[in-house]
């Protein structure tokens, strides 16, 4: 027993499979069912979610529109802040968790229509929890939005699938282990334990006062950066090296890049209260933290950056690795943006202002929605044996989600530069309206992923070269 | 270290030790809160809100205020809250001991309620902000929340919200807008929403 995950020589880009035009794997055969019913609930949830997301952007610029029940601005955004985590992140990140453990560790999915109930119960039960927000019944807490009935079967649902991917690694025929399993580990536990406590502590059993505020900001930052943000790293550490055919830089550091992650990510959860009543010493462990959070992130940029230069424009044109490029460089924005908002003096000015949704929206649609969607770009033509159908879609959704988070990220900081100016919200309105726009192409580019993905599924086998499929 | 049980035990470790050093430590830490009185023989502060309004807070959860409102005044020097009048003093934890759940918030599109209840101590004017936004204030960017309210025949109409001459929701001749059982409840909780006490930990200024 090593103590770090095994040399990047183990990394090769493909083993003899993979290499055979037209032909799945047994492995990925195995995997198919599941990893296919959690990409395209996924990708379905990722329209939708973008779909609230525009109408409320709507709403704050166009005063009336579709005003009334049940289409209220905080019931949108409560639905496409769930949808968008737990509909779209999470189904990608468990797609790519069950089969990046199975492939990596060189074993076929047994049972494997156990991880496909799992998927579909806690798709179920999203719809049905997205419906309950819209009927106005959400909590009205940021992550812990739907009603805290569904908390208990929605962790249930969650632990089949983790389970499977556990029993992946300690099933796995390799002696090496790579450091995206272990992110994947960290992913598929801090889940399940992080969200039972914290419904208990704050919706089944409340915490007296503002030890609520605590709790949700220390769950928040857990889901999104020790959950998410796990998976998202995993799938970048995985995609990156396969599809260049060569090893991470520095690849000697991913250990110490993924306990630092661990260890001060955890605390950084306390970093979104700053100004609030909650004890003062509370609020700085959480900026020191965030600040801390920085060094992994760097340590893990400097590895996947420069292995993403030096493979230079082999890159160009792979679905894969584009995606993975732009997950890669929001990482590293959204790392410098977590540490620099949470000190007292930029948030005296910031806190509570736009900015704070272009921070956001960096990290989740950004970081974790890019660095997934290479994963999932990456394994689903394994997975079903066909090359993607439209490479036209698969553009479009490249260029689409590009601007529009590129957009997206700009106006809503503008935006929130201008609040933190004092600036009366009639002010504000081009930059809404502008918001709007680019918020349009974001669920345009969701579109195209899912009609991609739809036909992909409806397609038939393909004689095409595999080889073929991934470089687009 | 590449043994299943050794990473999760590792990982569980790390968030162990976060929750105990912070969700822990600040539930020990304000355990002993209670109400207080600020000065000797004061009243006990803060008291229980009256039925009602804890009704109007499930309608304000569900209507998605939050989504535009936070319900914290920080400290000044900690941004303008205090300078913008939206409180005398900063916020602190005893003000939320009796609340079942806290309301912070996370995003201001509009102003902070923490202290709503004195600023505007009056339903009539509550009752149009949320009829008619733009009839309180000239220019206003928020959607309404007429589906709060009903017509009724003007003589029947009991707490007639009243709109400014030919505005675009006026009621048809002869009717008058009136609050639903929902706008009650949600206007006796903004009410209830004050901060206008001196708190042992946060005395009010002079
Ligand atoms: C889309 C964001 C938004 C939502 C949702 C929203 N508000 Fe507002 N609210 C504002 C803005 C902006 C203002 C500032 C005045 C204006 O422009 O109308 C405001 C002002 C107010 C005021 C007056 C505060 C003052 O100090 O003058 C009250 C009271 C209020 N809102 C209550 C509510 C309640 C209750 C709800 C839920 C039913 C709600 N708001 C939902 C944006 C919102």
């Amino acid at each position: 027993m090593s103590l770090a995950p095994s040399a990047p020589a183990a990394e090769r880009p493909s083993s003899l499979e993979e290499t055979q035009p037209g032909r799945v794997a047994p492995i990925d055969r195995s995997l198919a069912p599941a990893v296919l019913t959690l990409a395209a609930f996924g990708a379905l949830w990722a329209v939708v979610a973008a779909l609230a997301g525009l109408a409320a952007s709507l709403q704050s610029h166009l005063p009336g529109f579709l005003a009334g029940e049940p289409l209220l601005f905080g019931r949108l955004l409560a639905v496409e802040h769930t949808l968008l985590t737990f509909g779209w992140l999470t189904n990608a990140g468990l797609a790519f968790a069950l089969w990046a453990a199975h492939r990596l560790g060189k074993v076929e999915l047994r049972v494997s229509w156990a991880p496909v109930l799992g998927a579909l119960g806690w798709n179920l039960a999203l719809a049905f929890g997205a419906c309950a927000l819209l009927a106005g019944r959400g909590t009205g807490l940021a992550w812990l939005e739907l009603p805290r009935a569904f908390g208990p079967f929605l962790t249930a649902c969650f632990l089949v699938v983790a389970l499977w991917v556990a029993s992946a690694f300690s099933r796995r025929h390799t002696g090496h282990v790579f450091v995206s399993q272990w992110y994947i580990l960290a992913a598929i536990l801090v889940f399940p334990v992080v969200h039972l406590v914290s419904q208990a502590m704050v919706l089944w059993f409340p915490a007296a006062g503002v030890v609520q505020a605590v709790v949700a900001a220390w769950h928040a930052q857990h889901l999104a950066v020790l959950f998410l943000g796990s998976l998202a790293l995993a799938s970048l550490h995985l995609v990156i090296p396969k599809a260049l055919g060569a090893p991470l830089r520095s690849y000697y550091l991913a250990p110490v890049g993924f306990w630092t992650f661990l260890a001060f990510g955890t605390w950084s959860g306390t970093a979104s209260l700053v100004g609030s009543p909650v004890p003062a010493w509370a609020q700085s462990v959480g900026v020191v933290g965030a600040a801390l959070l920085f060094v992994p992130v760097l340590i893990v940029s400097l590895s996947l950056l420069p292995t993403l230069v030096a493979g230079g424009p082999s890159g160009k044109g792979s679905a894969p690795l584009r995606f993975a490029t732009l997950g890669a460089l929001a990482f590293l924005l959204w790392g410098a943006a977590s540490a620099v908002l949470p000190f007292r003096s930029v948030s005296a000015l910031l806190r509570f202002t736009d900015v704070e949704v272009a921070h956001a929206a960096l990290g989740l649609q950004g970081f974790v929605g890019f660095s997934l969607l290479a994963g999932l770009y990456y394994l689903l033509p394994r997975v079903t044996g066909r090359a993607w159908p439209s490479p036209a879609l698969v553009a479009a959704h490249h260029a689409c989600a590009l601007l529009g988070l590129l957009g997206l990220v700009v106006t809503l900081a503008g935006h929130g530069w201008l609040q933190s100016s004092g600036a009366s919200p009639e002010a504000g309105l081009a930059w809404n309206a502008a918001a709007s726009l680019f918020r349009f192409l974001l669920l345009l580019g969701a579109v195209a992923f899912l009609l991609n993905l739809l036909l992909l599924l409806v397609a038939r086998p393909a004689r095409r070269d595999l080889a073929q499929a991934s470089a687009r | 270290m590449n043994n299943l049980s050794l990473i999760l035990a590792g990982v569980f470790a790390c968030l162990s030790l976060s929750w105990g050093g912070v969700v822990l430590a600040t539930q020990v830490q304000l355990a002993g809160l209670a109400p207080a009185a600020a000065e000797d023989g004061g009243p006990l502060k803060p008291a229980l809100a009256p039925g009602l309004a804890v009704i109007g807070k499930d309608v304000y959860v569900s209507q998605g205020c939050q989504a535009c409102h936070t319900q914290q005044v920080r400290p000044a020097g900690q941004g303008a809250d205090i300078a913008r009048g939206w409180g005398k003093r900063p916020s602190v934890a005893r003000d939320y001991i009796l609340q079942d759940r806290v309301l912070l918030g996370d995003r201001r599109l509009g102003p902070d309620l923490a202290d709503v209840g004195t600023r505007l101590a009056d339903d009539a004017k509550l009752h149009l902000h949320l009829l008619a936004p733009d009839a309180a204030v000239a220019g206003s960017t928020k959607s309404g929340f007429a589906h709060l309210y009903q017509q009724v025949p003007a003589a029947r109409a009991r707490n007639a919200v009243s709109l400014p001459e030919g505005h675009a929701l006026a009621p048809a001749p002869g009717m008058a807008w009136v609050p639903t059982d929902r706008a009650v409840a949600l206007v006796a909780y903004l009410r209830s929403l004050r901060a206008d006490h001196a708190s042992p930990e946060a005395p009010l200024p002079e």
